[in-house]
């Protein structure tokens, strides 16, 4: 992989970005916040209120963390006429700084959002001892609800970028094709917002926490101590990230497409990135300027939500919203798509009714623009609303269904090869099926009024988010670990951890709907004595369940480090990344892949996806 | 390269401000005259869109998204 | 962005057509910011206006980010036609009328903070949206000193000067957030 002739990294030399990046960032910190000071003491007013030394602080810093950390070198010294510097373009420094090669960026998403979900997973665990029993077990309210935010917010953040920085990054610029992503530098600014983010939701516990979960309503929001302020930087940091990411994607999919490589000729996982895409683009500038107005309120004296000065705080809930139902769609479609590629490839079948799920995608973008206010039926909203909603939310099951039957379609007389990333699959299926029934209740108004912040809801979205979203996400890691790594990972291992993980997820959250049926609220440290018993047995099964996560870790590591030598397509699978060597070569293809056929003709004589160099001549034909 | 054509394109770039402005002014007019809230907000909605659209085709090119370029 | 070493064989991208695609979807994205914006206005305030808004400093600094849309265009168009002098006046005169913008709104905000301070339902609109909608020209105000500042020595004007073109598209944009804002905090009634 790196040839002598390269530019390298040696030995620790290689932190230096990250050493820099950490004193730009301090050295951003104090200018921005000594600005404040400075101007506020002018005019007259307390230099010291925390509140504006905090944002403004933290606006520089991060300016200087991404300058330090390689954004000067490789990009700003270009806006004052000066040269750029020369990007290293092998060792292992490059996961450590700026770097623009988008299979390196794919990596860093992948392994630092897997830290950042075993973390949250700990988290979840620290909240279940708590519910073991009624009452107090082991910590006091306040701090359950700072963990249990903690874990919402760590969670999403997961659940939005893991898939499309991650694998969509890798993989989307191999799939259709070409050498690089539309705007590299922009990608890796979008990976570098996150280390900030991360700082900061840690931090909060020191700064005295926040109770809002990863809603931040107001009021709370803006009365909460100043955890809340670190969160809603956070989160406004993490959606500037999402929405960099959305139109790099978007452009490249739109441009970059090798010769041939028509819109119907796509890999449906690039459909489903292309759908997503469109949803992160858009929305999310909606949750930030929702989370601007909490940090107005909170730093700046505006009165969105002070109702005693004319605020409405249900206008906060229609802003957040607006992008937050989306975003399960910007969750769910990368894994989709990844569900139906693993499901054609390893059942040997052509991907059923393969334009209807592009058309699917499609609505459920369109629709998911329109169904955010089912989350406000119990909200105090105008009652006129809840019919058009609930009639909205209810139609996008079809496109939803669409899709799973063109799964069940595909599954239908196939081959199936049933090893480890297919296992994932089919669990996909089976938990979805379950999270999307029993969304239906909650969609529709007579029975949400009851079910409404119950733990029915939390069975149902962790149903449709890990068991749908985090099973697809193991399916992925499972079935490109030998694309990413150059390596396979063992298969026994992976069948074990599918088992245990099947098991006990299954076990933990099923209970979950009879206790939410019976009463048990969501967000609060204490539940009725009479659940007591399902509760302990699902704090259990959930500790089992964290445990599968340690089967995982150690087949990763051991098989990256250790494992045997992949080849270049060890599923004989047809998309276009595996017609190039196990990890692919910086640039992707040895020469330009032109397309000629379908992704999915398998068991049709003769059919050819793709061809790269007529002088290598290799193809993907049968 | 040809001036003839760069006076052309300066040409049309003040004639759509001219537009522009005289589009703003009507609106600032409309505030003080006495009609129904109603036409006005329309008004007001058709003269933006207008507004919104001679700067989004003369001044951003749209157009270029979808035309090829001679 | 040149090709990587590595790659060979591979069909030259069309850069502009990319570069272009990636900012009208940056400028289709800002433009749901400044709807969420201007929705919170009509949700919180209907079409309230306090009588003390200035409705001739209004005018005045519309005038002016209108004008110095004009002075953008004459600045892309010279660049396109290879005109060096124009450019760089045109692209001054923008960064001139953007600061003029800037001041006006400066002026417009002292005032505010007499009638409608930011605790004040029309004030939290006001100050949000119009500081939003000053950032962004802020902003544009550094690209095009960028712009100039790189385009002194004619790098920008022989058939490559995307870096103009971008700006500019984006200054222009920022124009068009402000044909909405206009209406909504000043007009509509």
């Amino acid at each position: 992989m790196a040839g002598s002739s390269v530019a390298k990294d040696v030995g620790l030399r290689a932190l230096l970005p990250l050493v820099k990046g950490f004193l730009f960032g301090v050295v951003g910190f104090l200018a921005g916040s000594g600005l404040v000071a400075g101007v506020r003491a002018l005019m007259g007013q307390d230099p010291w209120k925390l509140g504006p030394l905090l944002v403004v602080g933290y606006i520089f810093g991060l300016v200087g963390w991404l300058l330090g950390v390689g954004m000067w070198d490789y990009w700003v010294r270009e806006w004052f006429g000066l040269s750029r510097k020369e990007e290293p373009s092998a060792g292992w420094g490059r996961f450590f700084r700026f770097c623009t090669d988008h299979k390196v960026i794919g990596v860093q998403y992948l392994v630092t959002f897997m830290v950042v979900l075993l973390l949250g997973g700990l988290l979840a665990v620290g909240m279940r001892v708590e519910l073991m029993t009624p009452g107090r077990t082991i910590m006091g309210p306040g701090t359950y609800n700072t963990l249990m935010s903690l874990h919402g917010i760590l969670m999403i953040a997961v659940a939005v970028a893991i898939i499309i920085g991650g694998f969509a990054n890798f993989l989307v610029p191999l799939m259709i094709g070409c050498e690089e992503i539309a705007f590299p530098r922009i990608n890796a600014l979008s990976y570098w917002l996150i280390p900030p983010v991360a700082v900061l939701l840690l931090a909060t516990p020191l700064m005295g926490g926040f109770e809002t979960g990863w809603t931040a309503y107001p009021p709370l929001a803006v009365t909460n101590p100043r955890g809340e302020l670190l969160f809603l930087l956070a989160f406004i940091t993490f959606g500037f990230s999402s929405i960099l990411g959305g139109l790099n994607f978007l452009t490249t999919i739109i441009t970059l497409r090798a010769p041939g490589m028509t819109w119907f000729r796509l890999p449906i996982f690039v459909w489903s990135i292309l759908a997503a895409a469109m949803i992160s683009l858009t929305a999310t500038q909606f949750v930030g300027f929702s989370l601007l107005t909490d940090v107005l309120d909170r730093v700046a004296g505006t009165s969105f939500y002070n109702s005693t000065q004319g605020g409405k705080p249900l206008l906060f809930q229609h802003l957040f919203w607006f992008y937050s139902h989306p975003a399960v769609y910007i969750m769910i479609l990368p894994a989709f798509g990844i569900v139906l590629e693993v499901v054609s490839h390893l059942a040997r079948k052509p991907l059923f009714a393969y334009r209807w799920v592009a058309g699917s995608f499609l609505g459920i973008v369109g629709l998911s623009f329109i169904v955010w206010a089912h989350h406000l039926f119990t909200s105090g909203m105008d009652e006129r609303l809840h019919l058009p909603f609930m009639v909205t939310t209810e139609l996008i099951s079809i496109p939803t269904g669409m899709v799973f039957l063109a799964g069940l379609g595909t599954l239908w007389m196939g081959r199936l090869q049933l090893n480890t990333p297919m296992l994932f699959a089919l669990g996909f299926f089976f938990n979805f099926l379950i999270g999307g029934i029993t969304g239906i209740y909650l969609a529709d108004v007579p029975t949400d009024l009851h079910f409404q912040d119950s733990y029915f809801v939390v069975s149902h979205f962790h149903y449709t988010i890990m068991g749908g979203e985090i099973f697809a996400l193991l399916a992925a890691t499972y079935y490109w670990f030998p694309k990413i790594t150059g390596r396979m990972f063992s298969e026994r291992l992976g069948r074990l951890h599918f088992w245990w993980m099947f098991v006990t997820y299954n076990l933990t959250f099923i209970p979950m709907f009879w206790t939410g049926l019976h009463g048990m609220p969501r967000r609060v440290a204490d539940y009725p004595a009479t659940l007591a018993d399902t509760n302990w047995w699902v704090s259990v099964f959930a500790f089992l369940l964290a445990a599968s996560f340690l089967v995982f870790v150690w087949n990763m590591v051991y098989s990256w480090v250790r494992g045997p030598v992949a080849s270049a397509n060890p599923w004989q699978a047809r998309t276009l990344e595996w017609l190039t060597s196990s990890p692919p070569p910086h640039g992707n293809f040895p020469r330009e892949p032109e397309v000629v056929g379908s992704p999915y003709d398998y068991g049709i004589p003769g059919a050819v996806h793709a061809v790269v160099g007529a002088a290598a001549g290799a193809s993907n034909g049968e | 390269m040809e001036q003839r054509g760069l006076a052309a394109a300066l040409r049309r770039g003040r004639w759509v401000f001219v537009a522009l402005m005289v589009l703003t002014v009507v609106e600032f007019i409309l505030l003080w005259l006495n009609i129904p809230r109603i036409l006005f907000r329309f008004l007001l909605l058709v003269i933006n869109g207008v507004d919104a659209g001679l700067i989004l085709y003369y001044f951003m090119h749209i157009a270029q998204l979808w035309r090829k370029e001679a | 962005m040149a090709a990587h070493p590595s790659a060979i064989g591979w069909v030259p991208r069309p850069r502009l057509f990319i570069n272009r695609v990636g900012l009208w979807l940056f400028i289709l994205s800002e433009s749901f910011l400044f709807g969420a914006a201007l929705s919170s206005r009509y949700y919180l305030q209907g079409a309230e206006r306090p009588p003390e808004v200035n409705q001739l400093l209004g005018l005045a600094i519309t005038t002016v980010l209108l004008a110095s849309s004009l002075s953008a265009y004459r600045a892309e168009m010279s660049a396109a036609h290879g005109h060096l002098s124009g450019l760089l006046r045109n692209l001054a005169a923008t960064i001139a009328l953007g600061l003029l913008f800037l001041i006006g709104v400066g002026v417009e905000w002292h005032e505010a903070f007499i009638y409608f301070p930011p605790a004040d339902p029309y004030g939290t609109v006001f100050f949000t949206t119009t500081g939003l909608h000053a950032f962004h020209v802020l902003t544009g105000v550094i690209a095009l000193s960028i712009v100039l500042y790189l385009g002194r020595d004619g790098r920008f004007t022989h058939g490559n000067y995307w870096g103009v073109e971008g700006a500019v598209k984006y200054w222009h944009f920022v124009d068009v957030a402000w044909v909405f804002i206009y209406p909504t905090l000043y007009l509509v009634r």
